[in-house]
């Protein structure tokens, strides 16, 4: 490091998408470790999914949107200043000053100010009741207003205007859409697309009148909105107004501060998104760019982001910055799949149109055609898986007539369209613009995320990488676990099973890549092979216990401490409470617990109780109070059975039809402790209502009259599936003994970190060939199978039970090795609500330098 | 008895740092961690490889902020002992307290020794691992392989 050369400032003015994706370039160069960046933002909150602000009105909280990493900003050393907007601009001087009143000297200065909703003036457009549809607080201001309201009125029937009318419709108000062109999404879709989409829009309860404007909003004697006054000399009554009119670049302070900006508003900027002031930059939807747009997307806002910041890195950009992009989108508005690329409207002279529409399904494809064949372009309503495959193929002539990719699957010949038929230079992530090429030069998709960004940014691409790394690949794809051994998960358990290997640095060394043996292995192997041979354990002879000998050091921190780890170091604690039936006597144990060790309880989904914020020094003694009163591990912190819920079933409810909580005991007490390639969790409904939700379970089970229904690969998440009919009316024991099999045949040839959705989708044959293998025993391996479970069952402890009783075992459930008495005073708490919560105030970064 | 030692208070100012007592290494697991309170209430993370060779980093993790990095699964990356943070598993490099996936953040790395008693009650033999510094960000250009002979 060179000492003492001036610290360079950066100051970026809005922290919106393109101002986080800006941030991230700069430090992915390293140029936040050497100059300061200081960052002003208008909104109370840091940068969040702008696009995907919708689905707050469908669960996601305001943090599901959170686009800041944790961590980021101080890891970066990044002063970000929320609800301090940028005022004024000195370029003289080379100062801004925030709206606080504090003066920041620069030597860049970035804009990223995005745009502001257009407004148009019409009479009333103030009135209480009137909204714009661009910030979280907006969407907050809505919400709240809307329980007053029963009836609401979106201004424009474009992109955002469509997804403003679903928000109002999902927040119970009769929606009206007022859009002044002649169809909706007049931008994106010709007059077929909109017709299409106008059907399925209506189909959905919502009214639409197309081809007029607004005149005036009408309010009552207390200024509020009580209607509208449209063009045609028509009213429209309604409680609540959102304006969705456009977007217009926020371009006053550059304006103010004497930057050219142009006629129609934008910061002018060249190829390099620097303004007519070298040191001033502007990226984003505030920007106009060299070619003479102003971009509201967000794609094209990050490729000036990161092109700014290989400016400031001083990179050889070998591209000649950025002159334009690409305004392809597909969106699921109002749940209809809305899609349209390169040359939608059919542009070019002598273009030719191929158009599929039927009205019923309100399905409509039209692709954009050239005299020659070459795909042009195209807009895709209602129906838009082929937009992943058409986009990148824009500018070729497709391999297959453009009548072929329009029909509807099973009519005529599917389309051999599979990601071979891509171009190299075809792009496959737009939000970070990565090609096929790139893509195919990474082994694995975590690669391909960390390399290239791809599938980091909206997600909806992961699938065709997926199917970009197994079908193209250079050569057959690396499918190795890790950097340390060339096996899967699957072909390292027959690897352990057949030669009875119970050493993962015997494992190492006689099966690791040849570069990783006799080294320390990794992060990612270490827990797979400790989940290995603690699932063959008894078959292997060796101990079963996790915390013993050599398995200690592979074990994740929570499988260490036989609890799970929270987010300022303390653990969290959850007892089995097998089939979520409790005595009065254990509840009131769990109560006195959490209250004398001042512990945050709160019900978990699967029937049980949490206990969080225990020091590690504290879960011994937790858990010796837990073990007296009859409780042992949930094996919560494990890859393995967590939990079996369980409605209350015949024994009370009136539609009961079997004894649903006796059948989830028993489960839960037979699989407990059972280590598998990723959690497991089960349910057990007392009939067909389900209300143990057993078909979101990897195993749930469905009470019949006449015994037991097997469903399996369910999951909820992230990705939710139902889980699969295995088998039907099953007895008691015809039960276990099924589940017995699908468990081991599971643990068997599943992946790491692969839940039995994931693998029932990849293995091949699917669910036809596990009901072959484990109902119809088509390998020969059921009996195997169920010994091995045998010996599961019968050798299975409590881990909490054997730790407390045992000193040598106790020795790491210490805060420090220098001093086992001192608690870690860096796990502290506040409190909220009458419990506590950790106080991450404290854990700043003292001790740490962020370069 | 042995002693494993990790030198604090060096650095910057100039002062000489002093060696701190943190356990015997037989108390610590090859590939597992533990957290040492330091004198004025800093934590370190310190960690035996295979060979059982001791390492020391800060044990603040500084993307969280929590003090867990003791806590984290260790491993060898191209040659590098790393520990990977039990949090949000990003890996630093043992020996130079970098961080091998965010190459703008590195926690601090401490020299350890142990200290192993002779026949002489008072003599010690010093096995001293010094961290390494910082690599420069120089590309390495990897030779290019022969040209395949048709």
């Amino acid at each position: 490091m060179t000492p003492q050369t001036p610290t360079p400032t950066i100051v970026v003015v809005g922290h919106g998408m393109v101002g986080q994706r800006f941030l991230e370039a700069l430090a992915e160069r390293g140029v936040t470790s050497r100059a300061r960046v200081v960052v002003l933002c208008e909104e109370p909150r840091p940068a969040y999914d702008r696009v995907r602000l919708t689905s707050y009105f469908s669960g996601a909280t305001p943090d599901d949107l959170a686009l800041v990493p944790p961590g980021f900003l101080a890891a970066h050393s990044i002063e970000l200043r929320l609800g301090d907007p940028a005022e004024s601009i000195d370029r003289a001087a080379r100062t801004v000053t925030s709206r606080a009143g504090v003066t920041f000297g620069y030597d860049t200065l970035v804009l990223a100010t995005g745009s502001y909703p257009f407004v148009p003036p019409v009479p009333g457009k103030d009135a209480t009741g009137c909204f714009v549809y661009r910030t979280i607080e907006d969407l907050l201001a809505i919400e709240e207003y809307a329980m007053t309201a029963r009836t609401g009125a979106v201004v424009g029937g474009g992109l955002l205007g469509l997804e403003a009318a679903g928000a109002l419709k999902g927040l119970g108000l009769d929606t009206h859409i007022v859009e002044f062109a002649p169809r909706l999404m007049p931008a994106q879709v010709d007059e077929g697309g909109g017709a299409a989409l106008l059907r399925t829009v209506e189909s959905m309860g919502l009214s639409v009148r197309t081809g007029v404007g607004t005149s005036a909003v009408t309010a009552d004697a207390d200024g509020n909105v009580t209607g509208m006054t449209l063009s045609d000399g028509s009213s429209l009554a309604t409680d609540l107004v959102v304006f969705s009119a456009g977007v217009r670049p926020r371009d006053q302070l550059a304006r103010d501060a004497g930057l050219a900006v142009g006629e129609r508003g934008g910061v002018v900027v060249d190829a390099w998104c620097r303004t007519s002031d070298p040191a001033v930059f502007a990226i984003g939807e505030c920007a106009l760019a060299a070619d003479g747009r102003v971009y509201g997307l967000v794609a094209p806002g990050y490729e000036m982001a990161v092109t700014v910041a290989d400016v400031l890195a001083g990179a050889d950009r070998e591209e000649s910055g950025f002159t334009g992009a690409d305004l392809s989108t597909k969106l699921k508005l109002l749940g209809v799949d809305v899609a349209s690329f390169g040359d939608a409207h059919g542009a070019a002279p002598g273009s030719l149109g191929v158009v599929y529409s039927d009205a019923r399904a309100g399905v409509y494809k039209k692709l954009v055609v050239g005299q020659d064949g070459t795909l042009l372009g195209g807009v895709l309503v209602g129906d838009a898986d082929l937009y992943g495959t058409l986009r990148p193929l824009t500018g070729s002539v497709p391999p297959v007539s453009p009548e072929r990719l329009v029909l509807p699957a099973g009519v005529g010949a599917p389309p051999a369209l599979g990601p071979e038929a891509l171009p190299d230079d075809a792009v496959i992530c737009s939000c970070h613009h990565v090609t096929k090429g790139a893509i195919c030069a990474c082994s694995s998709l975590p690669e391909v995320k960390k390399c290239t960004k791809a599938g980091t940014g909206c997600g909806s691409c992961v699938k065709a990488v997926g199917r970009l790394l197994t079908a193209h690949g250079n050569g057959p794809a690396d499918q190795g676990l890790c950097g340390c051994f060339p096996y899967t998960r699957s072909e390292l358990y027959e690897i352990v099973r057949t030669l009875r290997v119970g050493s993962y640095t015997e494992l190492l060394d006689s099966h690791g890549r040849e570069g990783a043996r006799g080294g320390d292995g990794c992060e990612v192997c270490k827990p797979t092979v400790g989940s290995i041979i603690a699932s063959l354990a008894p078959e292997l002879g060796v101990s079963g216990y996790v915390l013993d000998g050599e398995q200690a050091a592979l074990q994740d921190t929570n499988d260490h401490f036989l609890a799970n780890i929270q987010r300022n170091g303390s653990y969290s604690i959850v007892p089995r409470i097998p089939g979520g039936e409790i005595t009065p006597e254990k509840l009131i144990v769990i109560g006195e617990v959490a209250r004398d060790f001042g512990l945050y309880t709160k019900i978990t989904g699967g029937q049980r109780i949490d206990l969080f914020g225990a020091r590690v020094d504290q879960l011994p003694l937790i858990w010796a109070r837990l073990v007296d009163a009859g409780f042992e591990s949930g094996h919560a912190y494990g890859k393995s059975l967590r939990t079996v819920k369980s409605c209350v079933g015949r024994t009370w409810c009136r539609y009961g039809v079997q004894d649903s909580v006796r059948m989830a005991i028993d489960l839960e007490l037979r699989y407990r402790g059972l280590r598998s390639p990723h959690k497991l969790k089960s349910a057990v409904s007392g009939c067909a209502r389900e209300c143990a939700e057993a078909r979101g379970k990897d195993f749930g089970i469905i009470a019949t009259a006449n015994g037991w229904n097997l469903y399996v690969g369910g999951n909820g998440g992230a990705n939710p599936r139902h889980a699969d009919l295995l088998a039907q009316d099953l007895d008691d024991a015809g039960l276990v003994r099924l589940i017995d099999r699908f468990l081991m045949f599971y643990i068997r040839t599943a992946d790491r970190l692969e839940r039995t959705s994931a693998w029932l989708e990849r293995i091949e044959g699917g669910l036809d060939h596990v009901r072959d293998v484990v109902v119809g025993d088509s390998l020969g391996i059921c009996a195997e199978l169920e010994a091995l479970m045998a010996a599961h069952v019968a050798g299975y402890r409590d881990e909490w039970a054997e730790t407390i009783n045992d000193p040598e075992r106790l020795r790491r459930f210490v805060s420090f090795v220098n001093a086992p008495d001192a608690p870690d005073p860096s796990v502290k708490f506040v409190p909220e609500r009458d419990q506590v919560k950790p106080d991450l105030v404290f854990l700043t970064l003292e001790g740490a330098t962020a370069r | 008895m042995s002693v494993l030692e990790i030198l604090i208070g060096d650095g910057e100012e100039g002062e000489p740092g002093e060696w701190f007592a943190v356990c015997e290494p037989s108390a610590l697991t090859p590939g597992r961690g533990v957290a040492v309170l330091l004198p004025g209430g800093r934590q370190a993370a310190v960690f035996l490889d295979r060979a059982g060779v001791p390492y020391a980093v800060a044990n603040q993790d500084p993307f969280s902020g929590a003090y867990v990095l003791s806590r984290g699964l260790t491993g060898t990356h191209e040659g590098r002992f790393f520990v990977a943070s039990p949090l949000l598993k990003q890996r630093f490099d043992l020996a130079t307290g970098r961080c091998l996936d965010d190459e703008g953040v590195a926690v601090q790395a401490y020299r350890t020794r142990v200290r192993v008693p002779v026949r002489e009650p008072e003599a010690v033999r010093e096995r001293v691992r010094e961290p390494e510094p910082e690599r420069e960000r120089v590309r390495v250009r990897e030779p290019e392989p022969e040209p395949v002979r048709t």
